[in-house]
């Protein structure tokens, strides 16, 4: 399919008002006392997952990726991301070959870099399949480890790093979602349990 | 020997922060933290015409609260990659802080700076939920609150993997690390008009003129931004 060929990448209404004032009962009873003052500064941020976690390097790179606009993640860490991806194949004297969706590593991890996430509003959503179109968005049921192990080791057919022929398998982590962790229906993750 | 040592040495970076609940255990500035965020997840929901936006956060027991001066930001690119740049800005921003027992949601809107830091427009307040319920306000969906973690993930064998690498790679059978965890969640399912027009997907801008014609997408993150 052409289209896995080129893809890159793993890749109001103001019906309330808040006093913030002297109205002491803001719905229900709650407390008056809320405060949205002042400036947030960033502590976190992801957009697709265990971007940050798996390809940075260093704790003192970690840091920095969550502090880097995505206006910048391709010219800051792109680099990065290859010379950890060269390293991982090195520990097994291989190197890496295009993968599944077609993408050299330069191209993979340039997509890699730029961590946000793509949800399309015309599409049922799809982190990546065979059967649907992928790169549309994340789905709670979607099984991104796996996808992305894919990306990475398994090669132009998907399965390089499969288990067989003497290699190793680095390409399924063999865990399914866990029944009744999500539903269908808003707010689609189910009650928590203790 | 050499490839091996290389391979320990990563590993040892790799280790503790892999991977885990997409984002958990996360760089050792956050990490740990009221602002440490798990998961982010964008699709379509039961509502063709609407976008679902959820954000996690770890909640070790059922006291977790989320952090009040912790503000959850989404960040919603409809204009695709920057002119000139290879990299994308937010246009709209949907917000979330605790404020007592409700989590307060503002917008979508387009915020007056973007960047590190953040403000509130207290205008832009769209609706409030009591924190374990959800409401309906404007068309739009809101919860907040503890929820089971959906993430599943053999954290363990993964460090096994890497750690010992050249390894014998994943079983044949996994184990999921985050079948017991919770989160704490918001849950905001947003009519697709509030989000504005989809911009070309951001593969075929990257690769133009040789995209494969994928669908057009917003591109979104999350962030946290303490006061």
């Amino acid at each position: 399919m052409k289209i896995f060929k080129y893809l890159i990448a793993l890749t109001a209404v103001a019906a309330l008002t808040v006093s913030c004032g002297d109205d002491d009962d803001i719905v229900g009873g709650n407390p008056a006392t809320t405060d949205f003052s002042g400036t947030f500064t960033q502590q976190d941020q992801m957009g697709r997952p265990g971007i940050n976690t798996v390809f940075t390097p260093t704790e003192a790179d970690e840091n920095m990726f969550n502090v880097t606009v995505p206006a910048n993640g391709i010219a800051m860490f792109q680099p990065t991301f290859q010379a950890r991806i060269e390293a991982y194949y090195n520990a097994y004297g291989a190197t890496y070959e295009n993968n599944i969706l077609g993408l050299d590593l330069p191209t993979l991890t340039t997509a890699l870099a730029l961590d946000v996430l793509q949800v399309s509003p015309d599409a049922p959503t799809s982190y990546f399949s065979a059967a649907g179109v992928p790169l549309t968005g994340r789905a709670i049921e979607d099984d991104v480890i796996d996808v992305s192990l894919i990306l990475l080791f398994g090669g132009n057919t998907g399965a390089r790093f499969d288990g067989n022929n003497g290699t190793p398998n680095l390409v399924s982590d063999n865990v399914a979602q866990e029944a009744g962790t999500s539903s269908t229906t808003f707010p689609y993750l189910t009650a928590a349990q203790f | 020997m050499k490839k091996i040592a290389l391979w320990s040495s990563l590993a040892l970076a790799v280790c503790v922060g892999a991977f885990i609940a997409a984002d958990h255990l996360d760089a050792p500035a956050v990490a740990n933290t009221t602002a440490d965020i798990a998961d982010f997840y964008a699709f379509e929901g039961a509502d063709a015409n609407s976008t679902t936006f959820v954000v996690t956060l770890p909640a070790a027991n059922a006291s977790a609260q989320f952090d009040e001066n912790v503000l959850i930001e989404i960040n919603i690119d409809n204009t695709g990659v920057d002119a000139g740049t290879t990299g994308v800005t937010e246009d709209l921003v949907i917000q979330a802080l605790r404020q007592g027992d409700k989590m307060y949601f503002f917008g979508p809107y387009a915020p007056s700076s973007t960047g590190l830091n953040s403000t509130i427009d207290t205008n832009e307040l769209a609706a409030s939920v009591d924190i374990g319920s959800m409401t309906t306000v404007g068309g739009v969906n809101y919860f907040a609150g503890l929820r089971q973690d959906a993430f599943f993930f053999d954290f363990e064998a993964f460090n096994n993997v890497i750690s010992m690498a050249p390894a014998t790679g994943f079983g044949t059978t996994g184990n999921n690390t985050f079948a017991p965890l919770n989160v704490n969640a918001i849950v905001i399912e947003v009519p697709n008009s509030m989000l504005g027009t989809a911009p070309t997907h951001i593969v075929d801008q990257l690769l133009a003129p040789n995209g494969p014609g994928l669908p057009v997408a917003y591109n979104v993150w999350v962030e946290t931004k303490r006061r």
